[in-house]
């Protein structure tokens, strides 16, 4: 078991019908159920058909969108051991929370606005745009 | 009206569990993400629709869920956090706009008609490449997956996470994930007013 720490950022259809990345991976585009891309997103840019890349960590043989995640929900202490980090939230969320995040960090995921908002407790995703998150690979 | 995002109803934290895939293994979220994607219903805390119609204090949305659409009214009052290109009063919204709302379970009427903490009016949520810094409040970038050159407009509600907190410090090449009002309720609009826009790091 490994994982990837960093950010997820929201990608919603504005993409359009089939693009690789919270839409799922060539698949249908919703705003009303919850999807999301896998860890190792950031090798999927340029792939429409969301080929896992098995030399970077991902979640799942062969599959894209089949990633789990996990947000820090209790503790931002974990956080300080990456280098890179990014604030994500407001001023006023320094403490608990699944987007509580204080510096910079790599963007490793997608998911959508629904996804994002029950992540981050109903909060409202404009306002954020990026979760803190720590992605379990198998 | 009050809402704090720090005490999740039961059902939220449910859906938040089944998000984490705290319980996952070998399998089980592809099938939670398949369970999803076959739903007939909506989900519970959010709602995306195309403005159907309104009067006053309530909406009611063309909700697409797949191949489905529910016909979906949602409440909102003084307190209902507006982001809109439209303005607060949320009645100057017109008929066709893409409207997106958090409707956290706990505010249920007794009907079960939702009621919005936050509406979003035409919002869009994407990423691409920095094409240039125009001016210290416009910064034109390629849109992700292959799509169309975007202008983002940053105003004095802007919040810009880059290394000095403003477009100047972002160059040509480096990447951005957004999120803003769109213009138009058009999925391509090429000119977005930016709530947020984080300057992001390669993995």
């Amino acid at each position: 078991m490994a994982s990837v720490n960093g950010s997820a950022g929201i990608d919603d259809c504005s993409a359009g019908q089939g693009s690789c990345h919270a839409n799922g991976c060539a698949g249908s585009c919703s705003n009303n159920a919850y999807q999301m891309s896998y860890p190792n997103y950031g090798d999927c840019i340029s792939d429409h058909h969301c080929s896992a890349n098995t030399g970077v960590p991902y979640a799942g043989a062969h599959q894209c969108g089949n990633s789990n995640i996990q947000v820090y929900q209790k503790s931002c202490a974990n956080i300080s051991a990456f280098p890179q980090l990014k604030d994500c939230g407001p001023p006023a969320r320094q403490a608990s929370g699944g987007y509580c995040v204080s510096k910079r960090q790599a963007v490793v995921a997608c998911l959508n606005s629904a996804a994002f908002s029950a992540l981050c407790n109903g909060c409202n995703p404009a306002t954020y745009g990026l979760i803190g998150a720590n992605f379990i690979t198998s | 009206m009050s809402f704090n995002p720090l005490h999740p109803s039961e059902k939220q934290a449910r859906e938040r569990e089944q998000l984490s895939g705290a319980f996952d293994e070998g399998g089980l979220w592809e099938d939670r993400r398949v369970l999803a994607g076959a739903s007939t219903q909506l989900l519970s805390h959010y709602v995306y629709g195309t403005l159907r119609d309104l009067e006053a204090g309530r909406y009611t949305l063309d909700a697409p869920l797949y191949d489905l659409v529910f016909q979906e009214p949602f409440t909102f009052d003084a307190a209902t956090d507006v982001h809109s290109l439209y303005g607060p009063d949320l009645s100057e919204v017109p008929v066709g706009a893409r409207i997106e709302a958090g409707t956290p379970d706990s505010l249920r009427a007794r009907d079960g008609t939702r009621h919005a903490v936050w509406v979003n009016v035409n919002m869009i949520y994407s990423h691409g490449d920095v094409i240039s810094i125009d001016d210290e409040n416009t910064l034109t970038l390629q849109q992700a997956h292959e799509g169309s050159a975007r202008t983002l407009l940053v105003d004095e509600v802007s919040t810009v996470n880059s290394p000095r907190g403003d477009l100047a410090s972002i160059e040509a090449g480096d990447h951005v994930f957004f999120t803003g009002m769109a213009e138009t309720a058009e999925l391509s609009c090429p000119r977005i007013h930016v709530v947020v826009l984080n300057h992001t790091q390669p993995i």
